[in-house]
């Protein structure tokens, strides 16, 4: 073997192991984020498989930016923040509402699950009619009620997706809350 | 809007948020995702090692090119010059090289006969030229008569 081929050799090596060794941090990462990225997809698109889409969509693209993943601090912020660019973008692109809404089979199923269930039952409608009402709320203020719902997400990494500080995370939280209130005495909404 | 509203529609947004943050995905979207991600590591896989393996036989081209412009510098500086044409007339005998005297490679035969084929002669003046007299082929010249 010349001395160049063992060179070549050498670096086919090295690009392969680089290979092999992101692939299972992203692999870790799908593990231990995948049903976080999902909420946060699920609560813009409200349909289970174009959050499953967003979420393999969101890991596709680390895998395509994965140079970048030495300079990442806070994975969980970064890859909410992809998710959230991909729905919000997907959604943008529909200009409309699913018509495909899963939102009531969800609220079945998991009121099917819980205790009282026929209680909970006769009120899964109401949850999916609140809901829609977030849908009308103004784009700063829905978008921190959205991720502020997600539990594995604190106040300061919502700000960090947002790009905006923990205050006025918290203001929009207030004026979101207070705007819905409004909404649903308008509506009617009661248990 | 009363304080007790108030209170009853925090609950009630409470309730409706808190059914997002309970929704999980369907079985098995870890195992989707990871053959997902092979499927499409395995795709750009492929042309990441056709980028190597394209840029190693580029890069000996180059190599091999240096080496054939190299090699043949150092073979032209090598070569050995001939020896030096014949000198013909210097600066300081006063001959140009326009009007310098040039020396045929090889001897010019003198003519078989004295002169050229034409000659000149001055008439009145005027050069004019005579041509021998032409003869038919086979006619041999006149003989002096010899005298008894």
């Amino acid at each position: 073997m010349s001395a160049f081929e063992g060179q070549a050799g050498g670096w086919l090596y090295a690009a392969s192991a680089a290979s092999v060794d992101t692939d299972e941090i992203i692999a870790s990462l799908a593990a231990e984020y995948s049903t976080a990225l999902y909420r946060v997809a699920y609560s813009v698109t409200r349909n289970a498989a174009e959050a499953e889409d967003a979420v393999q969509e969101t890991f596709l693209r680390v895998l395509r930016h994965q140079a970048k993943l030495g300079e990442i601090r806070d994975a969980r912020v970064w890859l909410v923040r992809i998710t959230w660019n991909i729905v919000l973008d997907r959604k943008r692109r529909s200009k409309s509402r699913p018509e495909t809404d899963d939102l009531t089979y969800v609220a079945r199923t998991l009121a099917a699950d819980a205790p009282g269930a026929d209680q909970e039952l006769v009120h899964s409608e109401a949850h999916a009619r609140i809901l829609r009402l977030v849908d009308e709320l103004p784009r700063k203020e829905r978008e921190a009620l959205l991720l502020t719902a997600v539990e594995e997400l604190s106040t300061a990494q919502v700000a960090a997706v947002l790009r905006t500080t923990e205050s006025s995370v918290r203001s929009r939280i207030f004026r979101a809350r207070k705007q819905l209130s409004a909404l649903l005495n308008r509506e009617g909404i009661s248990r | 809007m009363n304080h007790h509203e108030e209170h009853h529609h925090d609950r009630q947004i409470d309730a409706a948020l808190g059914l997002l943050s309970r929704v999980k995905p369907d079985a098995g979207l870890e195992r989707r995702l990871r053959a997902r991600l092979a499927e499409q590591s395995r795709r750009t896989g492929r042309p990441r090692l056709l980028r190597l393996q394209r840029f190693g036989l580029g890069l000996a081209a180059t190599a091999a090119a240096f080496a054939i412009v190299t090699g043949s510098v150092r073979h032209s500086h090598e070569l050995t010059l001939p020896p030096p044409p014949v000198r013909l007339g210097s600066a300081e005998a006063g001959v140009g090289t326009a009007s310098a005297a040039r020396i045929p490679a090889q001897a010019i035969p003198a003519p078989a006969r004295k002169h050229g084929r034409w000659e000149r002669k001055h008439f009145r003046g005027r050069a004019e030229l005579k041509t021998p007299p032409r003869r038919s082929p086979g006619v041999e010249p006149a003989l002096p008569v010899e005298q008894p």
